[in-house]
């Protein structure tokens, strides 16, 4: 069977117009992806169904990024905390706020509040943040200085080529370069590992 | 190794050594142009089927100029599209269980209720995703085959009843009920009944049989009746026949160095075919530095239909359903009569019996062609020798659902005879190991409760977790019995054949939702717990039979009165389970309390009262042999010529077709005759070309006034007497997957004697005409004729164990230049070793591939093209003539090459080369050109060439592994040596500062292989197994010549036969000459 049988209702003329298209849609396609080459949502700061404000909790009153964010040395994910854990405290703190009355329904009905998320790579990229708090990487070095956000926004670009870069030892913090140094024996090589199944699965 | 079968018509023809299918042994074959054009492309379609596929899914009506176009317009706006981020949310929990992290999975042990085995439940979110064996479980140590790695998928089965329903038995409409509602109209109908029948699967628990025993002890008329259509009633029965206890024994294979199996597929589908194939594999592995020593275990197989077992035997006869037992008899024949063996030759009442199965009589009987009856003559007369030789150290097993024929009890009880006179009795067998007396759940059962039926003497059936109104056929008047019940409920997960007679359909849980305990040795209790709460508005049977027996006030002793006092919230099957067990904690005599007690044996999964009490049990008394039983055995008569007789199996992958509605096990393909999707009559082919019957021909099956329209599978390898079929498919009530599977055969069971047989029957078999494409894989990776397994004889081990898997010095790719760089490989190096010859192809490993790696499923039609996505597959291959070929299973993965001719060719870099040896896929870079495929000479890739995750309806998609990136259309896909685990182990050991080493790493498929017959690890530890495998002298690579460097290596399979290595080896050796 040739390519085209079955499918001779194609009239002669229409050839052309189509391939022009389709020529026009792709060069349209590349040059979206020339303007802006790399996808990236640095800076972006959504509202959030309650103000939760960082720079009250970890900056004012010094909470330590892992009393909520408590998987981030056991597990892939930082995780955002259980309302449990938003309860120890406001269980006896601020309840005149209204946001705290909110956030206290919320929990008393068991229906969880529904944080947008901000943080957010493909899910073909198994980033372990265990693994990096592990060697010595601090929550600012890509998150920023969240004990002064207000509301809190993508600092870092979180795209491949600046995961590559702090991996090749370019944009490496200090502290993390001359720890692994020190355990690789080895000053010029990569900090971190660059082979593609490092992060995708 | 092999030559390549020599084409040239002016030289003799010579057939391939190995090969797929009988047609290769024509010459005709390889000069037919269009075959050599075919097995020299690497894809089997053309784009306009693809096209036409395509219109058919999701694009009806579309030319495919103008399909293109809209594709290229979406993809411009997809870009358009991507700038702008999709808002997702996260959903802590409100209160976090404390043991769950998200990210990281949890692991459950638990226990499978159909087999009793011991599982590990991988549970991410709270969420079970895979399950492995337990590898405290003394009878499985961590193993499982398919079925069970793929219940898992049951969980999520979109057709799963759902809720609780009320059937009209006239007109068959359903409605959905309350709980509530149901139990009172059944606890209603309960207090009034005094005859009321419970109808079960077996039950491996003591604390579900307690209980059911004290729930039909509430009623006047009240019975538990078991019935399992694959079950070992004649075993069982024989067992109490010869021995006087009624027990179905254990056996160890481990121990036996010569095996006989009459029929029974021990290594796939017999009693305990996990424990038995890792028990038999242990004789099976070989050390070349002891090569001259070297001990192999030998298995001689009788058998109807072809199996796993039958294929990995040494020796192995065709053989009609019912022939096995003559084997039996002649087998004694040579001990008794010819030999003198035992006190039993002096025994006339036995010896009367025996001498007129003389071992030629019966050969000659059996086989018309003189080559095979000489050669099984000869096999017989040596196994008399041998086995004589070797008392106590060698096991005579037979039966199964294929040789189930009405002389079935005889066979049992001449092959407890033979074992009892070999001194295996007591050494490879154990009777006293038995938890149960009477476990069979067999037909005698049924066969009384039918009767009962009938009579009208049943007033409420409650049926659960069986379904004889499609396992039983038409031929037993099960739904005519049915009809005489006033009231039914039924208890299952699908609104099935059986359900569809009931009054109430209650939906049940899902053996992961539910608690439990299994016991399937004297000695070990294991426990069963749920590790999701349940999905739907479902219930145990353990439940709902407290609840009625609290609602319907029922005078229920013991127990079940004690806790069915307590009110409905009360989790009272739990409460029922623990109480039962405060006994096992007292059997135990463990020194803690009882919670401590309770919670570790939870932890656990298992007791081992042997263990815990310091037991040590190594030989068994054996039973004594009652000769009075030998005389149910009948005396010598030939069987008249009846043509052709069927037999009926379970395949390994679907069993009695209970999972008929998983698409794991649906795709599957069948380790022999490599089909998927669908059962067909095997045949063996000069039946074939006799009757004019061609693969894929429809035939009509007829016997007894039922017949079965089915496609033919030739298959080599049969008795030219047989015709043979699986059972399992052709349900129409199972669900979407099933309903299209296959053709029911279960209606060919009839009753002889008061016995349920299966196989034996004679049957006619007529062309109708009609074709209908078996999807079959086994010609989707012939090669051009390059040898890639090699099989020698453990005589030419012994001489040199490296035989013939060298490649010639002047094709050694070291002698020649090379333009690529050298990879070097500081750290690790991951890298496989395979054993070929304790492979027995059981398949376990490709589902669990399949449910770690995601691996999609693709249907019937496109495996039909060749375009199904397993990662690991078993490449089957004959050798020899085509009515006894030899067969080698060669699991078939990605070889991870280190000069790997896909990396070479991929035009965006989407298939690369890792420091550790990987070849990796990039999908996010991979944009489909498929010339990685083409050029991959082992024809590992796989190609999405639709959006297959689509086809996980519903939340089936819960099922799928977190840890690995769900593929969608367009892009290539293939085995990552699980490079999530490679992941995870590396990250477990770092902070320790260790290296992974063996213990820490198992890819999916080495975890669950029954035989270990897959050894992963890292080549650059000296220390780690693969690094000892490599350099066994019997490694061997495929397709050394390519220079391709793979880092999987096998090991040569080595069959323990005299010469036999096929008549085209002396031509072999002297030539010795690889071709390409």
């Amino acid at each position: 069977m040739s390519i085209t049988s079955g499918h001779s209702n194609q009239g002669p003329g229409k050839g052309p117009i189509i391939a022009l298209s389709v020529l026009l849609l792709t060069a349209l396609a590349l040059g979206v992806v020339y303007v802006f080459p790399t996808v990236s949502n640095q800076g972006y700061a959504p509202d959030q169904p309650i103000p939760f404000s960082h720079k009250l909790h970890a900056g004012a009153n010094k909470i330590d990024c892992k009393y909520c964010h408590a998987a981030v040395e056991t597990s892939r994910h930082a995780t955002i905390p259980s309302m449990n854990v938003c309860m120890n405290c406001h269980s006896v703190v601020k309840l005149d706020s209204p946001h705290i009355q909110n956030l206290r329904k919320h929990f008393q009905e068991g229906k969880p509040v529904e944080w947008v998320r901000v943080h957010e790579l493909p899910d073909y990229v198994y980033f372990p943040h265990n693994r990096h708090v592990a060697k010595g990487l601090a929550c600012e070095s890509c998150h920023g200085e969240v004990k002064s956000m207000d509301k809190i926004s993508q600092f870092a670009k979180l795209n491949m080529g600046w995961c590559l870069k702090c991996h090749e030892g370019v944009t490496t913090p200090k502290a993390v370069l001359a720890r692994v140094r020190i355990e690789q024996k080895n000053p010029h090589g990569p900090i971190g590992p660059l082979h593609c199944t490092a992060c995708h699965n | 190794m092999d030559k390549q079968p020599s084409t040239n018509t002016e030289t003799t023809f010579i057939p391939p050594r190995h090969w797929i299918g009988p047609e290769e042994l024509e010459a005709s074959y390889w000069s037919n142009p269009e075959i050599q054009e075919r097995r020299s492309q690497e894809f089997h379609d053309k784009p306009i089927e693809t096209l036409e596929m395509i219109e058919k899914l999701d694009t009806k009506g579309i030319a495919r100029r103008d399909f293109l176009t809209i594709m290229g317009a979406s993809m411009a706006m997809a870009s358009l599209s991507c700038a702008r981020r999709p808002v997702h949310k996260i959903i802590p929990y409100v209160v976090k269980p404390e043991e769950i992290i998200p990210g990281v999975p949890n692991w459950y042990a638990s226990t499978d209720p159909d087999t009793g085995l011991g599982l590990l439940v991988k549970n991410r979110e709270g969420r079970p995703i895979k399950m492995e064996g337990n590898p405290d479980h003394p009878v499985n140590s961590g193993k499982l085959h398919a079925r069970t790695q793929a219940a898992v998928l049951d969980l999520y089965d979109v057709d799963r009843l759902k809720e609780p329903l009320a059937g009209n038995r006239q007109d068959g409409s359903r409605k959905a009920v309350a709980w509530s509602e149901a139990d009172a109209a059944i606890a209603g109908k309960l207090q009034k009944a005094s005859k009321v029948r419970v109808l079960t699967g077996a039950v491996h628990g003591e604390s579900t049989r307690r209980l059911l025993k004290e729930f039909t002890g509430s009623f006047r008329a009240g019975e538990h009746v078991e019935y399992e259509p694959l079950n070992w009633e004649d075993i069982v029965e024989a067992s109490e026949e010869a021995y006087g206890t009624a027990v179905l024994p254990t056996y160890d294979f481990s121990k036996a160095e010569l095996i006989v199996s009459l029929g029974a597929d021990f290594l796939g589908t017999w009693t305990s075919p996990v424990e038995h194939a890792a028990q038999w594999a242990k004789n099976r592995k070989l050390d070349s530095k002891k090569a001259s020593s070297a001990k192999l275990s030998k298995l001689v197989t009788f058998e109807p239909n072809f199996t796993i077992t039958g294929a990995s035997s040494d020796e192995r006869f065709p053989v009609r359903p019912g022939d096995e037992l003559k084997i039996a008899m002649a087998i004694a024949y040579e001990l008794l009569m010819v030999r003198k063996f035992s006190s039993y030759a002096g025994n006339s009442q036995i010896t009367s019996i025996v001498q007129g199965y003389k071992t030629e009589t019966v050969a000659q009987e059996i086989w018309k062609d003189p080559a095979i009856s000489s050669a099984a003559t000869a096999a017989i007369k040596q196994l008399g020798k041998e086995l004589a030789e070797k008392r106590g150290k060698s096991l005579v097993v037979a039966g199964g659902l294929a040789s189930r024929t009405a002389n079935a009890l005889s066979l049992q009880i001449a092959t407890n005879f033979l074992n009892t006179i070999l001194d295996n009795e007591g050494n490879t067998v154990d009777g006293t190991l038995a938890p149960v007396i009477r476990p069979s759940a067999g037909f005698a059962g049924m066969a009384k409760l039918i009767k009962d039926m009938k009579a009208g003497e049943v007033e409420v059936l409650i049926v659960h977790h069986t379904n004889p109104g499609y396992t039983l056929g038409k031929a037993v008047g099960f739904e005519e019995a049915l009809s005489k019940v006033p009231f039914i409920v039924v208890l299952s997960d699908k609104d099935d054949e059986t359900a569809w007679h009931a009054d109430y359909i209650l939906a049940d849980h899902h053996f992961l939702e539910n608690w439990g305990d299994g016991r399937i040795r004297k000695n070990v209790y294991s426990l069963q717990q749920p590790v999701i709460a349940p999905l739907h508005s479902t219930r145990s049977l353990q439940d709902s039979l407290l609840t009625w027996i609290r609602a319907a006030k029922l005078p229920a002793s013991g127990l079940a009165a004690t806790i069915a006092k307590a009110p409905d919230t009360s989790n009272k099957w739990y409460d029922y389970l623990k109480a039962t067990w405060h006994e096992v904690h007292r059997e135990v005599g463990s020194a803690t309390n009882f919670d401590l007690f309770w919670e570790g044996a939870l932890r656990e999964g298992v007791v081992n009262l042997a263990r815990a009490k310091g037991l040590t049990h190594s030989k068994a008394s054996p039973r004594s042999f009652r000769a009075a039983c030998f005389s149910k055995v009948p005396a010598y008569k030939a069987d008249a010529d009846s043509g052709l007789t069927l037999a009926l199996y379970p395949k390994i992958s679907m069993g009695d077709g209970r999972s008929a509605n998983n698409p794991w096990l649906q795709e599957m393909p069948d380790p022999v005759s490599t089909a998927t999707w669908d059962n067909y009559l095997n045949m063996g082919p000069a039946t074939a070309k006799k009757m004019g019957i061609g693969q894929d021909d429809v035939v009509t099956v007829s016997a007894d006034g039922v017949s079965v329209e089915l496609p033919v599978n030739i298959q080599p390898g049969l008795h030219a007497g047989v015709v043979s079929a699986a059972i399992g498919y052709g349900r129409k009530k199972a669900g979407n997957v099933a309903k299209e599977a296959g053709w029911d055969v279960f209606p060919f069971l009839k009753v002889v004697n008061g016995r349920l047989v299966s196989s034996g029957t004679p049957v006619k078999v007529t062309k109708t005409g009609k074709f209908f494409k078996i999807a079959t894989t086994q010609w989707h990776n012939a090669t051009e004729g390059r040898p890639v397994v090699n099989d020698i004889t453990l005589a030419t081990f012994k001489k040199n164990p490296a035989a013939h898997n060298e490649t010639e010095p002047e094709l050694r790719m070291e002698t020649v230049p090379t333009i690529w760089t050298k990879h070097e490989y500081k750290g690790y190096r991951w890298g496989m070793s395979i054993d070929l010859n304790s492979c027995t192809g059981c398949g376990a490993c490709v589902v669990a591939c399949q449910a770690e790696n995601n691996v999609p499923v693709v249907g019937r039609k496109n495996v039909r093209v060749s375009r199904e996505m397993h990662w690991i597959r078993i490449d089957r291959y004959y050798s020899g003539n085509s009515e006894r070929p030899d067969v080698v299973f060669q699991p078939m993965l990605c070889q991870h090459c280190e000069n790997a001719p896909c990396e070479t060719v991929c035009p965006v870099l989407a298939t690369v080369h890792s420091p550790e040896g990987l070849n990796e896929q990039v999908y996010n870079r991979c944009v489909g050109t498929r010339y990685c495929q083409n050029n991959c000479p082992y024809k590992v890739r796989r190609f999405n060439f639709f959006d297959h995750w689509k086809a996980f309806a519903g939340n089936m998609n819960l099922a799928w592994n977190p840890d690995v990136t769900v593929r969608t259309r367009g892009i290539m896909e293939k085995c990552s040596f699980c490079v999530q685990r490679i992941r995870d182990a590396k990250e477990r050991v770092k902070d320790a500062g260790d290296r992974v080493k063996d213990s820490d790493i198992k890819t999916a498929c080495q975890q669950t292989c029954p035989t270990d017959a897959i050894v992963f690890g890292d080549i650059n530890n000296p220390e780690s197994r693969v690094s000892h495998l490599r350099e066994d002298e019997r490694t061997y690579r495929v397709l050394e010549v390519l220079n391709v460097k793979p880092s999987v290596s096998y090991l040569t399979k080595v069959r323990n036969k005299e010469g036999g290595e096929g008549e085209h080896l002396a031509q072999k050796e002297t030539s010795g000459h690889v071709t390409r």
